[in-house]
């Protein structure tokens, strides 16, 4: 079973749909009220809600292969003009709600002797696109921190990657117009809108049990 | 759980560690004998036996690492955390 943070809407929602035609059975996290199984209405900033989660697998004794971070938010603001509650919600929910799911859910790969977490940047980060400072800050905290992560759960035989799409569109983009997304697929090496099919192509090679040896590390989908 | 229960479950949990079949209650182990991946290995150790046990052993705490008050310093403070942690339980 794969948790997918998330998983109820946008990226989150088709890489749980892409998982499950594969006959991959997830476990979705998100604020959202959801009515399909295996799903916990849980905001990723509450670290208690998550530990109840946590426990709740440890209880029904579930097979934890994979935890996919995909639940964060965007704001696209220049940094001085962001008001602080934005500043503060931003870098709680992408950076510091990213880094409870990998510490709580990390126990469960652990016990099953093996496991991969995939997190979610942006290309965003390595473009340092301006409009975007406090997003790209939260998300290249969660860059640094993938690295790291994968320095203590190597020898878990678990793997920690970060994925860093381009401009997908998603409810995420929707504050940017075509002409802005235009300008940063032009920044791409491969000069493509990049689909939500093209991350869950990457999101499987990093499943793949051929990638074991694969961690640490920051993939740019779409080239950078 | 006592002294030597303790000392055993540490003793099967790190046993790719090597200087471990000396230790006693007051053997130091983070900073000493037991390494990130032993301290890890542990704390999952001692939540299945706080489970069945029928309580929920807390594993973070700020001082997990820091060899001078880590409950992780000596079999001993683990025992007397692992305790206090489920007498406190009992009593909620």
């Amino acid at each position: 079973m794969i948790i997918v943070t998330g998983g109820t809407s946008g990226l989150g929602k088709a890489i749980v749909k892409g998982l499950n035609i594969k006959g991959i059975e997830t476990i979705t996290i998100s604020r959202n009220i959801q009515k399909t199984k295996n799903h916990f209405k849980c905001d990723i900033t509450e670290y208690e809600g998550l530990k109840k989660v946590y426990k709740q697998l440890i209880k029904e004794k579930k097979k934890i292969d994979a935890v996919i971070n995909c639940a964060g938010i965007a704001s696209m603001n220049l940094a001085i003009t962001t008001p602080k509650n934005i500043i503060d919600k931003v870098i709680t929910t992408n950076l510091i709600g990213t880094i409870y799911t990998n510490q709580i859910f990390a126990p469960l790969l652990i016990r099953n002797g093996k496991g991969r977490i995939i997190n979610f940047s942006t290309i965003a980060v390595s473009l340092a696109l301006e409009g975007e400072s406090v997003y790209i800050a939260s998300k290249a905290g969660v860059e640094a921190f993938s690295r790291s992560f994968a320095k203590e759960l190597a020898g878990f035989n678990i793997t920690v990657n970060c994925i860093a799409p381009g401009p997908i569109r998603t409810n995420l983009l929707k504050g940017i117009s075509d002409q802005q997304i235009s300008k940063i697929i032009d920044r791409q090496i491969i000069k493509k809108e990049m689909k939500t099919d093209d991350i869950l192509d990457i999101v499987n090679i990093l499943l793949d049990k051929k990638s074991d040896k694969i961690t640490g590390q920051l993939i740019h989908v779409g080239g950078y | 759980m006592n002294s030597e229960d303790i000392i055993n479950l540490i003793k099967d949990t790190c046993e790719d560690t090597d200087n471990l079949s000396e230790i006693n209650e007051d053997s130091a182990l983070v900073g000493g004998n037991i390494d990130s991946m032993g301290l890890v290995q542990l704390c999952i150790a001692l939540e299945e036996k706080a489970i069945d046990l029928g309580f929920e052993f807390d594993w973070t705490s700020e001082k997990a690492m820091s060899s001078m008050n880590s409950v992780f310093r000596s079999p001993k403070s683990l025992l007397k955390e692992f305790k206090r942690q489920q007498a406190n339980n009992k009593k909620k």
